[in-house]
């Protein structure tokens, strides 16, 4: 009765419009999200008939010491790997924040090179330059490149930009004036930089360890291409599905995957909050001094990893026009011609285009429609705040898990999406399940800094919500929607997670195609089908700059200065 | 029937009572300052007549039709908030026109509207700039044009002038004025600055944690406050608490009673003597008077403000009191520190506040 009487009656008023699209996100949360994750925990506890036999599935996992061993292997490579990378990007970040070295636009891009490739990209260049027929075999530190130490290598440069982008934004959010009243209280610089420098950035240091261990423990394109008799947890899941057709193992492992990145997904949450307790809006940005040794260091450190990614990435696009490698390193196109081999031809290309395009346009609507629902209306607080937990969630959940758990939930027959298997429809649903959160974040920063008073004064003067967000609300956040589709689009075009399980002979991907030759053994095609994917990719990005320049152009009479 | 007639409002938040059974009747045409410190809930009674808030009980009659339960759109008013909250990405005639286009208005009429109320804020030259080209001053007249271009039969204004520099806060302060006058609008302003309340307000609403402490207009609250709370809140005040005996007032250090020019009950009471009613002398006055010590004094350019410590033989009490004094009549007299003067008081200077509250302090 108490309940009934607080509810606030403008809230009833409103629910109409708003209030059904609200409830229809969560609905759509639930159906690809929720419900597939939620099936595969409990095929993890079944048996092949579908009874239910408690946790036999895991006991027997863990008296199997072959299975064991990768889900040991995979923690090896994520807490190397975190390590690396997060200590590597630090430095990069450092030198572009804090020093005044020359070339840090083009650093800045080069940096970023490694998220216009599919993760095994990296992989394949590495086996040209390190593997058996490598060009300086000889130069790796470990004894073999197929393994532990490849995949550790590989990986981290894949996952390098991921860690830049946060290392960088805390990095750059440092105050100027703790350094100045540090400065004048005669602390000397590397007290400063523990005592000022550190903490400021130790939130994006954890927050950027986080997400690094999530991708890799998630990623299986690089120990696939380059793990050779290593198994991890992410080929494993692979290797049970995909060869075995052992759907309970699948989801036991899956389980395990899942388990991981829910607790990582749990502390970044908890750090996040910290970190915006501590942030100041009034700070004043950073402007470095000339310092002649820190600047030669950091453009000598910037150099080398620049030149290190671009070497490796290089190289893949290199030996994709070689005739025979390393035989014969005539120039040739033959490497080009996919529909005379295995793995889905030129028509895989055409499948990514079509995908991608329908990721970036249908993903970036409703991510923002749901972020504009979550942000701007009024009432259904509790739904609303559901809705923005269920927002969160895909960061906890590795791509193969979701592909996995989709095809328990939509090939069951009794499925009334059922049809949706096996079609395009549910290679871009699942992307764009799986990568909701990044977007949805980008969209509600872009929303939150549009005054809540636009919608109070669009009251009094009697225009509809509606009106107002064509009018103002989109045209304010073009920018970020560009942003969210073309980060949409690259995601879409690089990903092989969720869609290795779900793509039909119709609508084989070029990521997977790259796959599949090189598990045919065909490498240089699978580094041909990686460059083409690596320039459209490239294309796009190139094309996405061109329009926010010329859509900031456009919008600089009414800019902030 | 008043244009605006609230009754009995409640709202609170989780725990916080916001409104605590506000009840206000407000005439057409009349200009209404909500005055209190922050938290008192002066905006979210504003935002409650206007629907952006929702009452938990109690009901708003707006010319004779019950909006307690209507949402923000459907209710009649324009709004002016601190940040402006204009457009970035429109002009400042679209900002303005705004709502006339949604409503399919034919061109003419539109442009002719935008067009006299930029002239009537003389704005006239920024028609076609944007937002981020004008000062905050010009912001803020764009913004109550745009209110305005709906004709709306209640004008609200929250804190607009907060955030402008001092200067060109006085100047918008006497635009909006006489842009109320021009219209005859009935129009609601929350502000926190008394000054901006007694200079503006036909009617002054003070405000504290969800009350209303006292309606009046600026004179009224001022010489004859209803709390001590609204004494201490507009302007400064002494405090002092005497005896009532028959018609006369005793207070504490001082030589005689004061006469009283209200009839009172006898017995212990508050009163509020405002500094610039005290009167000042170097030499000891006929007449009831107390004398004391000055402990400070403060040139505030054209006037004095002087502390002193009252000498109070019967009580240990070392009460201080403000004074103060235009400079004219300072030249009159010695005035330095820790140099003793007399102080007296016109009887009718002297308010006694209401029983209850007497009481209650």
């Amino acid at each position: 009765m108490n309940v009934l009487l607080k509810q606030n009656p403008l809230t009833r008023l409103s629910f109409s419009g708003q209030g059904a699209g609200i409830v229809l996100s969560i609905i759509g949360m639930l159906v690809f999200l929720v419900l597939p994750v939620w099936s595969l925990l409990s095929r993890s506890v079944e048996n092949k008939d579908g009874e239910f036999i408690g946790l036999a599935n895991f006991a027997y996992y863990f008296q199997t010491p072959a299975l064991l061993e990768s889900a040991w292997n995979s923690l090896i490579i994520a807490a190397a790997c975190t390590l690396l990378v997060t200590s590597s990007a630090f430095l990069y970040a450092y030198a572009l924040n804090r020093t005044s070295m020359p070339g840090k636009s083009v650093f800045r891009l080069l940096a970023q090179l490694p998220m216009l490739a599919p993760s095994m990209m990296p992989a394949i260049g590495l086996i040209y330059l390190f593997g058996n027929q490598g060009v300086i075999k000889e130069w790796f530190p470990a004894d073999s490149v197929y393994g532990a130490g490849g995949i550790i290598v590989g990986l981290s440069l894949w996952c390098f930009p991921h860690a830049l982008i946060i290392i960088n934004t805390a990095l750059s959010l440092s105050d100027k004036r703790l350094h100045e009243a540090a400065r004048v209280m005669g602390t000397p610089a590397w007290r400063r930089f523990l005592t000022v420098t550190l903490p400021a950035a130790r939130y994006g240091l954890i927050s950027a360890a986080l997400v690094v261990f999530t991708l890799v423990l998630a990623d299986f394109g690089v120990p696939k291409v380059i793990g050779g008799q290593f198994d991890v947890l992410a080929t494993d899941i692979y290797k049970r599905v995909v060869g075995q057709q052992n759907f309970q193992m699948g989801a036991v492992v899956g389980v395990l995957l899942l388990l991981p990145s829910l607790l990582a997904f749990g502390l970044d949450r908890f750090f996040q909050r910290k970190q915006q307790e501590s942030f100041s809006t009034s700070a004043v940005p950073y402007k470095p001094e000339a310092n002649t040794t820190k600047d030669t260091l950091a453009l000598i450190y910037c150099s080398v990893v620049a030149i290190g990614l671009m070497t490796v990435i290089g190289m893949a696009i290199y030996a994709s026009f070689v005739t025979f490698w390393p035989y014969n390193l005539s120039f040739t196109l033959a490497n080009y011609d996919f529909d005379m081999m295995d793995g889905g031809g030129w028509d895989a290309w055409f499948n990514s285009i079509e995908m991608a395009f329908l990721t970036a346009l249908i993903g970036s609507l409703c991510i923002f429609l749901v972020a504009w629902l979550n942000e701007k209306t009024k009432g259904l607080k509790q739904s609303r705040n559901l809705l923005h937990l269920l927002a969160f969630m895909p960061l906890a959940v590795p791509g193969l898990v979701l592909g996995l758990g989709y095809i328990f939930f939509f090939n069951h027959p009794d499925n009334p999406l059922h049809w949706i298997y096996g079609t395009m429809t549910i290679l871009v649903l699942s992307t764009i399940a799986h990568y909701f959160t990044v977007p949805y974040l980008t969209a509600t920063t872009a929303l939150k800094q549009i005054p809540n008073e636009f919608s109070a004064v669009a009251d009094s003067l009697k225009v509809s919500q509606a009106q107002l967000f064509r009018r103002v609300t989109l045209p304010l956040s073009l920018p970020a929607l560009l942003d969210i589709s073309v980060y949409l689009f690259l995601a879409a075009i690089t990903t092989v997670s969720a869609v290795v399980f779900l793509y039909s002979t119709d609508t084989t991907l070029a990521a997977v195609a790259i796959l599949n030759m090189d598990e045919a053994g065909d490498t240089s095609p699978a580094a041909a089908m990686a460059t083409v994917v690596f320039v459209s990719a490239t294309v796009v990005r190139l094309i996405h700059s061109g329009l926010t320049a010329s859509l900031r152009k456009h919008s600089q009479a009414w800019q902030l200065k | 029937m008043s244009y605006l007639s609230i009754s009995h409002l409640q709202k609170s938040f989780n725990d916080l009572l916001a409104l605590n059974d506000i009840s206000l009747e407000i005439e057409k045409g009349e200009f209404i300052c909500f005055l209190g410190p922050s938290g008192c809930g002066k905006t979210t009674l504003l935002r409650t007549i206007c629907g952006l808030e929702s009452q938990d009980s109690g009901s708003i009659i707006q010319d004779s039709v019950d909006i307690s339960r209507l949402s923000a759109e459907k209710r009649d008013f324009g709004i002016v908030f601190q940040s402006y909250a204009l457009f970035p990405n429109l002009s400042v005639f679209d900002n303005i026109a705004f709502g006339l286009v949604n409503q399919r208005r034919p061109k003419q009429e539109i442009t002719d509207k935008v067009n006299e109320l930029l002239s009537l804020t003389g704005l006239q030259e920024h028609a076609q700039k944007y937002p981020s080209q004008l000062s905050g001053g010009q912001q803020q007249r764009v913004a109550l044009c745009r209110a305005l271009a709906m004709e709306p039969g209640l004008l609200l204004l929250d804190e607009p002038l907060s955030a402008l520099d001092a200067k060109i806060r006085e100047h918008l302060r006497r635009e909006i004025c006489r842009i109320h006058r021009k219209l005859g609008l009935t129009t609601i302003m929350v502000t926190h600055d008394q000054t901006e309340a007694m200079t503006m307000a036909d009617r002054i609403v003070v405000m504290n944690a969800g009350r209303i402490e006292h309606v009046g207009t600026p004179e009224e609250i001022y010489l004859q406050p209803a709390s001590a709370f609204v004494a201490d809140f507009i302007g400064t005040s002494n405090t002092l608490y005497g005896e009532i005996k028959d018609t006369s007032l005793l207070l504490p250090g001082w030589t005689a009673p004061v006469a009283l020019v209200e009839k009172r009950t006898g017995g212990e009471t508050t009163i509020l003597i405002r500094p610039e009613h005290l009167t000042l002398h170097n030499e000891q006055p006929s007449g009831p008077h107390a004398q004391g010590t000055i402990s400070d004094i403060e040139f505030l350019g054209s006037q004095l403000s002087v502390e002193l410590k009252l000498d109070d033989h019967q009580t240990q009490s070392n009460k201080a009191l403000k004074a103060t004094l235009s400079l004219q009549d300072a030249h009159h007299l010695t005035l330095t520190r820790n140099c003793p003067v007399w102080i007296s008081v016109q009887p009718n200077n002297v308010c006694l506040l209401a029983e209850q509250e007497a009481s209650a302090a």
